[in-house]
């Protein structure tokens, strides 16, 4: 990997002193592959040339404004769990902000200011001993807030708290290009209680519909909304690793499965929940989720799956997790527990109560990464957001699909996937998992990829988030948005060097050019080193 | 030893930072949320368990070279293992077992151990111990009778650190194991467990001594061995299987172990107050490392399906409840708990080679952990490991605490004296 010329290097430097810089290739070796199981998301990486923890919003300022001046391309980097922090472009630095981890929680006004390293586990530990909680994003708690907000933020609380779009409140941008502008209040009283004027409200930008993915500029601060529970404390701890949980009081807090003999009944059932306006958690989960949840190891997992499948023969049910939160009362449990029956009743579904430690999971996701169990590595496809119908509708088509790939992807008996709804079921999203080998059936898994958007655009679904290398193929079904992106893309980030090629793919044979007219500007720096070396 | 044997769990890292945190269920608050020190410190992600597995990857595919820099990256660990724990939650990866490799490698590439390591490796060649002193004074303190006993039940192994530096460790222990009636040998011939040894990667002088303890052990015709210090215990109880290849046929239990069964046999009575707030520091070796070794010949499968399938050592069933059962037990003690505690506790900080070669980082470490213990309100720490006593004493000190390791409080509460 080509090393950065000198001059630009000591500027980096002396922004954040000589601890906090090294291109050592040793140290950058761990900056060069995405999250996300092998070879997914990180494909064509390569090792950055530098990396670079700021500890304060100038210093990232600074950072950003000396990569405009010699054009090099960087990326911001918070918790780095999914592939698209990884660099494909020679010569990128690695903006880590791992020493900006503040966090205030404003109790009185129900929300949190973070900077990019703080971690929902965090942030729900610190807000619980205030009654106050927000959604944890089903990949676990390790995921920095702002990054999460900035980009999914699903999980099992969105049924109440609603996407993360609509959780942001001010924020702090540094811009692509070195600017910085605070949105919301920030921009006038530097206060983060309103994401709203006054000031400009660029959320749309900042965030829209599933995040840049670093691709317009570094955020450094945000602050997110937090929501009230009916508990305040620290939690006592069941279990022993790689078993742990903790459970509420159960007067407020009671959770449930509710097992539905097939998906219609599933979806009739959330249907009437959603319209009963009860609830504090309501979705669909895959069958072999429990299964993910309880094993201890792959063996054990496959060997309960297989005898439990077996005894099923084909007649998978579908799965409701439930869970009623006393928000105003206990008096509000019963209530909702009675209509929960009610429902369950009227449909022909049965509910069975849930394990009370279902708690931690809900609020501090711990054992999310066990979705690479299976296989060693798994995809989650589709992303349609709409509504329920479509979720069945996008779900049993892309069934077809995935049916196709299995083997070898793992028979995990599930016709249709993860159904969450935001926002009381008023918005739904629908994910479709498979699992497969991490190292033999890689290539079958991006396949299966592309066929599956293809199966939206085909079947008119709308699968509301790419991961930025398809952009291609749905673009020009939708309106060609990518041309809208690349615009975006152009006005913000002239020079196209937050984090390329994501934003939007499509503006590919730019950056190539850019990469070379930066190693001409570079290439009197490099000659001018070498001379001085020949001489020394 | 080769890195290619660990392929799989390389290349299976997926990078989703369990290894950096505390389990999240048992999150206490953000101040102590971390548990790896070496990242912690060091920030850079090539000093976690995710980075090093990077690192491991890219000398395997030939991508970078063996440098200083790995070097650095590979010995600034404590070995505390919280990683290999943590990331066991969920998948199925030896990360410490690669952690172990690469200073093995490290070893075999003439480049490791770092010099204060090689500096105690050969003390350790010449006489035995870490420290050079000589081999003599190792037993100087033990009375006669306990010396090579021929009607010895159990061979107290005392260890190094508490032969010469925490005497006062090895002669609680030999006292309570007295009082209990056990009829306990210590062997004048015992050598360093090989511990420090390997954990700095020289799996060929470690191999020696443990070979040398394991047939002075063997010729006594006893094969019950207690200790006092988490080091040796996890090194007979783990490492000596899994490094010479087989079961070595030895009961192996930590001298708490025992206490917790003498006072529940009435074996043992407290007769004294010991009228102390204190707090327990769970050793790394004592607690999520000390599940006996599992042997396991095989490979991976379509899935990474183990063939045969491989029992995992996952932390579950470490040494956590003897120490605080044993504590409360203590009449006039009250045990308070830091937020990081059992398989997420927060290492002392000497483990890995770390304490001789980078002592800043063994202090900040340690300094940390006080801190922690600090906010309980505990006027005492309280370990079961010479070496944690060692370096969390100076550090609790400053921050006005005491610092005990279990055996002395026994002692005391035994209303005895050593
Ligand atoms: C197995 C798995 C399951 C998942 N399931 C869910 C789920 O159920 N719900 C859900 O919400 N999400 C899910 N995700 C995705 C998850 O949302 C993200 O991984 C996470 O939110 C972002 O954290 P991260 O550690 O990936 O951040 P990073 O990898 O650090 O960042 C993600 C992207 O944002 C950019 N970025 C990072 N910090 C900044 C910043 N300060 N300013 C601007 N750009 C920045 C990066 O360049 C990168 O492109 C899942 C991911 C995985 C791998």
């Amino acid at each position: 990997m080509e090393r950065i010329p000198r001059e630009i290097y000591h500027t980096l430097e002396s922004i954040v002193g000589s601890e906090y810089i090294t291109e050592d290739p040793v140290i950058c070796q761990a900056y060069s592959r995405g999250g996300y199981g092998k070879d997914i998301y990180d494909r064509g990486r390569v090792r950055p040339a530098c990396v670079i923890l700021p500890g304060c919003t100038e210093e990232v300022q600074a950072i950003v404004k000396v990569c405009n001046r010699y054009k090099i391309p960087y990326i911001p980097v918070s918790t780095f769990y999914i592939g698209f922090c990884a660099p494909t472009k020679p010569y990128t630095i690695m903006v880590d902000l791992k020493r900006m981890d503040k966090l205030w929680i404003n109790e009185k006004n129900m929300y949190a200011v973070v900077e990019p390293y703080v971690n929902y586990a965090q942030l729900n530990t610190e807000a619980l001993k205030l009654g106050l909680y927000t959604n944890a994003p089903l990949c676990g708690a390790q995921a920095s807030v702002l990054a999460n907000h900035l980009f999914q933020g699903m999980g099992q609380n969105v049924w109440r708290t609603g996407f993360a779009n609509k959780r942001i409140l001010a924020v702090e941008w540094v811009l692509p290009d070195g600017e910085l502008l605070h949105l919301g209040s920030a921009s006038i009283i530097k206060d983060y209680f309103w994401g709203e004027g006054p000031g400009p409200d660029l959320r749309g930008l900042v965030r829209g519909w599933f995040g840049h993915s670093g691709g317009l500029g570094i955020v450094t601060r945000i602050a997110v909304k937090l929501f009230p529970i009916p508990y305040r404390g620290v939690p006592e701890v069941w279990g022993v690793t790689p078993s742990t949980g903790f459970s509420l009081p159960s007067e407020r807090f009671r959770w449930y499965n509710v097992i539905c003999p097939t998906l219609e009944k599933a979806i009739k059932f959330m249907r009437e929940v959603s319209k009963a306006e009860i609830a504090a958690v309501c979705m669909r989960i895959p069958y072999v989720w429990r299964y993910l949840r309880k094993a201890t190891c792959r063996e054990e997992l496959w060997g309960y799956w297989l005898e439990d499948k077996a005894k099923l023969k084909g007649q998978i049910p579908s799965i409701v997790r439930v869970a009623i939160w006393g928000f105003s009362s206990e008096k509000q449990v019963e209530y909702e527990e009675k209509v929960l029956m009610d429902i369950a009743n009227e449909v022909g579904v049965t509910v069975k109560p849930a394990s009370p430690y279902a708690a931690g999971e809900c609020l501090k996701p711990a054992a999310s990464v066990r979705a690479f169990l299976p296989g060693g590595n798994f995809m989650g496809q589709k992303f349609n957001f709409d509504s329920l119908d479509h979720a069945v509708k996008v779900l049993k088509s892309g069934y077809k699909i995935k049916r196709k790939h299995i083997p070898p992807f793992m028979d995990d008996g599930e016709e249709a996937g993860w159904i969450l709804c935001f926002d009381f079921g008023y918005h739904v999203y629908a994910e479709l998992d498979y699992y497969f080998d991490a190292q033999e059936d890689v290539e079958e898994a991006i396949k299966a990829e592309e066929e599956l958007l293809k199966d939206d655009l085909e079947i008119k679904a709308y699968p509301g988030a790419q991961w930025g290398h398809l952009h291609e193929v749905s673009g020009p079904h939708m309106l060609n948005y990518h041309k809208l992106m690349e615009k975006i893309g152009k006005t913000f980030d002239p020079n196209h060097l937050s984090n390329p090629p994501r934003f939007i793919g499509t503006r590919k044979e730019e950056s190539t050019i850019l990469t070379e007219v930066w190693r001409k500007i570079c290439q009197s720096v490099i000659e001018e080193e070498k001379r001085r070396r020949k001489n020394s | 030893m080769s890195l290619e044997n660990y392929r799989y769990d390389v290349e299976n890292c997926v990078r989703c930072s369990n290894c950096k945190w505390v389990d999240y269920i048992c999150m206490k608050s953000k101040r102590f949320s971390k548990i790896c020190p070496s990242h912690t410190k060091y920030l850079f992600d090539v000093y976690s368990c995710q980075g090093r597995m990077d690192v491991a990857r890219g000398l395997m595919n030939k991508e970078l070279d063996y440098t200083e820099t790995v070097l650095d990256v590979v010995y600034k660990c404590t070995m505390c293992g919280a990683c290999d724990i943590m990331c066991k939650r969920c998948l199925d990866l030896e990360p410490l077992e690669v952690l172990e490799t690469l200073r093995i490698r490290l070893v075999e590439e003439g480049l490791g151990p770092m010099p204060a390591h090689k500096a105690y490796i050969e003390r350790a060649e010449k006489t035995h111990n870490v420290f050079g002193e000589p081999h003599e004074k190792r037993f100087s303190w033990v009375p006669q009778e306990f010396l090579n006993r021929k009607d010895a039940d159990v061979i107290f192994f005392v260890g190094c650190l508490s032969s010469y530096r925490s005497l006062e460790v090895a002669k609680a222990t030999l006292k309570i194991l007295d009082t209990a009636g056990v009829k306990v040998s210590v062997l004048t011939d015992e050598w360093c467990c090989g511990s420090p040894i390997f954990r700095v990667g020289d799996l060929k002088t470690a191999k020696k001594l443990m070979e040398h303890n394991l047939s002075l052990i063997k010729d006594t015709g006893v094969n019950k061995v207690v200790t006092s210090c988490a080091g040796c215990y996890k090194m007979f109880k783990v490492d000596y299987p899994k490094i010479l290849g087989e079961e070595t046929g030895l009961e192996v239990a930590h001298i708490v172990e025992y206490i917790d069964k003498f006072l529940d046999e009435g074996k043992l009575k407290f007769s004294k107050e010991v009228n102390l707030k204190v707090t327990y520091h769970d050793p790394c070796h004592l607690g999520r490392l000390s599940e006996p070794y599992v042997f396991w010949k095989g490979e991976r499968k379509r899935y990474g399906l183990t063939d045969p399938p491989k029992k995992w050592r996952r932390g579950t069933y470490g040494i956590y409840e003897p120490p605080r059962k044993v504590l409360r037990s203590i009449p006039g003690i009250t045990l308070v708990e830091m937020e990081r505690i059992k398989e997420n506790a927060w290492c002392c900080g000497a483990g890995g080679g770390v304490m001789a070669q980078y002592r800043d980082f063994a202090e900040w470490t340690a300094k940390e952990r006080i801190e922690e213990a600090k906010v309980t309100g505990a006027e005492a720490v309280v370990s079961c490991c010479p070496f944690c006593k060692l370096n969390l004493e100076p550090k609790a000190k400053e921050a006005g605490m005491q610092m005990f390791d279990l055996t002395e409080l026994i002692i005391k509460a035994l209303g005895l004296e050593v």
